[in-house]
């Protein structure tokens, strides 16, 4: 009895994500024996579909966050990306195209961000601060605030599941995960985002390129919150400069419900996935329990809280931070 | 000098002082005192103890045994603020001013003067141009610091101590940026100190000022006392005889195979950083030594050659064609590497593995997928005997002589590594693996690498180097065969007195 204890001990001090997971099971758990309808398939679905969107931003935020970098305006160049690709394809441009162009412009803007930060030696978390009203004013300038629709020209895709439970917008989600991972852990590029959040001076003293490196892992940052932004075009059927409300802060959260240090140098899209999915399970089933929206804010700031806390535990149990 | 007015009576004591640094003892069974008046200057190379010894000794550092005895009371353990009522102060460039507020603020910091919870900034401006005045220094009270020069700004400390009424004063390398007038003023003031009863220890590398304004010195060697000594009769040889010269044991013997080749690097007329004019060459198979005090430019200089640093001059050549690196990367693509002298800040991935810490250098220059990477890692673990669970095992938790090992791995990963630079290869390493990073340095020569290496331990330099260049203020003095030196003539060469031809 005592060797279980001291293996889960630490399993749980080495890896964040198996107590999130745990954590997430509890609520799963306990939600179902209150309400049996958590289990159905129809809202199992829902909950992979909810987490579609916020699941891909934060493995743009991982990068980033690993690198010592922030991005807060994701919020509103989703926004303006929702707005221009119904705009685009009313005007008669085809849908693959108007897609495409609606992840430019996110990669466009997260470039942005990463440069200017370089450029003005800024944090890029000041930066963005700045775009979020920049972009998000773009969006209100080009949209009038009026909603841009594009109700049922996804209906293929938002319908279509794997196993009537499976989403396919969230294999899609899942799919960005598993290659970032990829790249994060067996490539050079991945190499360079832990060294350059670890220590930028140490990355330049051996041959790493730096300014080079931050600028691509913005671009990349932006194709993944590009992707996230059609496939939220494709959920709502239709979009608003405000539509991306919410993102930046939840997937910053969810990376640091993760286990990732918030100072840069370590972290797992691992973690992010099952902050990701920890954040998606209580607000589907705070929905399911019929709780007030008010309180879901509540409770998922006091889960980022929680997760800063075990974190340090973790630190003060010996296990790696 | 002039007229005595030391005091009989020591002031201050210190008795039994031991410090480490991890597994660096930086001060052994370390004792002295104190008498008002005088001006006891600290001496000893680089490493030696005695900024250490100064910083214990103003409470800004805690020794792990002796005390400190001061006004007849005994004390373990001196927190800076106790060290400040008992009148003790410090004037270093690491303890430092606030730039941003101006003399007065900086004169009075914690004892501002209040009436009813206003600040009274007429009362302390008047204050502060009255002690300014009593000492000769001609500082305004309302001046900004950071406006200030480097010799001002420690002017401005001295009169925050003297404010404080301090009644020891610990000088930390004061005259290190200062030019010549600067220096003149410090001394001048420090005269004044003396004459005005004030008991004043100097910490310092310049032997000149030892023997300008010290009364007696104190000289230490790896972190022992060696003596203490009135400087009446003595002269700048013989403090130097004193602090250097060990015995047989600390030596390494390398056996040199001698250059292999006649073409090799070329370092020319290097200049920025500190650095001045510095034109050296090295050859395949050789090790070339670079010694001096600290602040003589000896890192400065690796790192234009790095390309880490900015340059103002200079052209790097190696076998005949002109390859000056303007980066660390462009450094890295043509064979040239280095083991920077602050592991921690500027060598390891902290939070990383040793794989990743031994791949990285090289990653860069390998494809996408990071190909061949786990034969490499483990081949640099097995050669330098790193000793650890495995290659995933984070270096934090390493020993200083197993990081070094794992930052030499990466540098002898790079492809065509051909050039090393090491600064400070065992600053912090046990004998064991010091003996052992010996080892490999000579192997490497002898294998045809052309090694620049800095450090600031003299038997190290001498054991490891076929030829030793000194700098001094910047620039290159002299470059000696290592057969033709000793540690006496090696450190006369660093301070700057002359050595019989």
């Amino acid at each position: 009895m005592a060797r279980v204890g001291t293996w889960t001990r630490s399993l749980f001090r080495d890896n964040q994500w198996a107590l999130i997971l745990l954590v997430t099971a509890i609520i799963a758990i306990g939600t179902g024996m209150m309400n049996d309808r958590f289990w159905s398939p129809d809202n199992l679905s829902n909950l992979f579909q909810q987490i579609t969107v916020l699941g891909l931003v934060a493995v743009g935020a991982t990068i980033l966050i690993v690198s010592g970098n922030f991005d807060i305006s994701v919020d509103a160049y989703v926004g303006l990306a929702v707005c221009i690709m119904p705009m685009l394809i009313n005007a008669g441009v085809p849908i693959p195209f108007a897609v495409i162009a609606g992840i430019l412009v996110c990669v466009l803007a997260s470039t942005f961000n990463g440069v200017a930060s370089i450029l003005f030696k800024a944090p890029s978390f000041i930066v963005s601060v700045a775009t979020l009203g920049v972009f998000g004013g773009i969006a209100l300038l080009l949209t009038g605030g009026v909603i841009q629709n594009a109700f049922g020209e996804f209906n293929t895709l938002t319908g279509a599941t794997i196993g009537g439970v499976l989403p396919v917008i969230f294999v899609i989600t899942l799919i960005g995960f598993a290659l970032v991972h990829v790249m994060l852990t067996w490539t050079k590029v991945g190499r360079r985002v832990f060294a350059i959040g670890n220590n930028e001076e140490v990355a330049f003293r051996v041959g790493v390129p730096v300014v080079r490196s931050k600028i691509i892992f913005f671009a990349i940052n932006g194709l993944l919150v590009g992707v996230a932004a059609w496939l939220l075009l494709a959920r709502i059927g239709g979009g608003l400069p405000s539509s991306g409300t919410g993102l930046a802060i939840q997937a910053i959260g969810a990376v640091v419900i993760g286990g990732a240090p918030i100072t840069g140098g370590r972290g797992s899209v691992i973690g992010t996935f099952f902050g990701v999915l920890l954040l998606g399970t209580i607000a589907n089933s705070l929905n399911i329990l019929n709780v007030s929206p008010y309180i879901q804010a509540i409770a998922q700031g006091s889960l980022i809280l929680l997760a800063i806390a075990i974190s340090a535990l973790r630190v003060r149990l010996g296990g790696r931070q | 000098m002039t007229v005595s007015t030391i005091s009989s009576e020591p002031v201050l004591e210190a008795r039994s002082l031991s410090k480490s640094f991890g597994s660096t003892k930086a001060l052994q069974d370390v004792s002295i005192d104190l008498r008002a008046g005088e001006v006891l200057c600290l001496v000893g190379e680089n490493g030696a103890g005695k900024s250490t010894l100064g910083k214990i000794v103003a409470g800004f550092q805690s020794a792990d045994e002796g005390e400190i005895v001061i006004g007849g009371e005994v004390h373990q353990h001196l927190t800076p603020a106790q060290a400040i009522g008992l009148g003790i102060a410090i004037v270093s460039q690491e303890i430092d001013v606030i730039g941003s507020v101006s003399v007065a603020e900086n004169v009075f910091l914690g004892n501002e003067v209040s009436r009813r919870g206003i600040l009274s900034w007429a009362q302390m401006h008047r204050e502060t141009a009255a002690l300014a005045e009593s000492l000769g220094v001609s500082l305004l009270p309302e001046q900004i610091v950071d406006d200030l020069s480097t010799a001002q700004k420690q002017i401005v400390q001295i009169l925050r101590a003297m404010h404080r009424q301090a009644r020891v004063v610990v000088f930390d390398e004061p005259t290190s940026s200062l030019g010549a007038q600067e220096k003149a003023l410090l001394m001048a003031l420090i005269e004044r100190l003396r004459s005005d009863g004030v008991a004043i220890i100097y910490v310092t590398h310049f032997l000149e000022e030892v023997f300008a304004i010290g009364d007696r010195a104190v000289v230490l060697k790896d972190g022992r006392h060696v003596v203490t000594t009135a400087l009446t009769d003595l002269t700048i040889e013989d403090i130097v005889r004193m602090m250097v010269g060990r015995d047989e044991s600390s030596f390494f013997t390398r056996e040199r195979r001698g250059p292999t080749s006649d073409k090799g690097l070329e370092i020319i007329d290097y200049s920025g950083n500190g650095v001045d004019g510095v034109t050296l060459s090295l050859l395949p198979g050789e090790v070339l030594g670079l010694g001096g005090l600290i602040g003589a430019g000896r890192s400065e200089l690796a790192d234009l050659v790095f390309g880490a640093a900015k340059r103002t001059s200079g052209r790097l050549m190696l076998d005949g064609r002109d390859i000056t690196p303007r980066s660390p990367r462009d450094a890295i693509a043509n064979g040239i590497c280095m083991l920077t002298e602050d592991r921690q800040s500027t060598g390891l991935l902290r939070a990383r593995s040793i794989r990743e810490n031994i791949a990285i250098a090289r990653s860069e220059f390998l494809g996408p997928f990071l190909q061949g990477e786990t034969p490499l890692v483990n081949e640099q673990i097995g050669t330098l005997h790193v000793v650890a669970h495995g290659p995933e095992q984070g270096v934090d938790t390493l020993s200083g002589g197993n990081q070094q090992k794992v930052l030499l791995g990466r540098w002898l990963a790079v492809p065509n590594a051909r050039v090393l630079i090491l600064d400070e290869p065992t600053k912090g390493v046990d004998i064991g693996a010091k003996h052992e990073i010996y080892g490999h340095i000579s192997r490497l020569a002898n294998e045809g690498a052309m090694i620049l290496l800095i450090s600031s331990d003299l038997p190290e330099l001498l054991s490891l180097s076929d030829r030793i260049a000194v700098m001094r203020g910047g620039r290159v003095t002299v470059v000696r065969d290592a057969s033709e030196v000793s540690e006496e003539s090696l450190m006369r060469e660093f301070v700057g007195v002359a050595n019989a031809a």
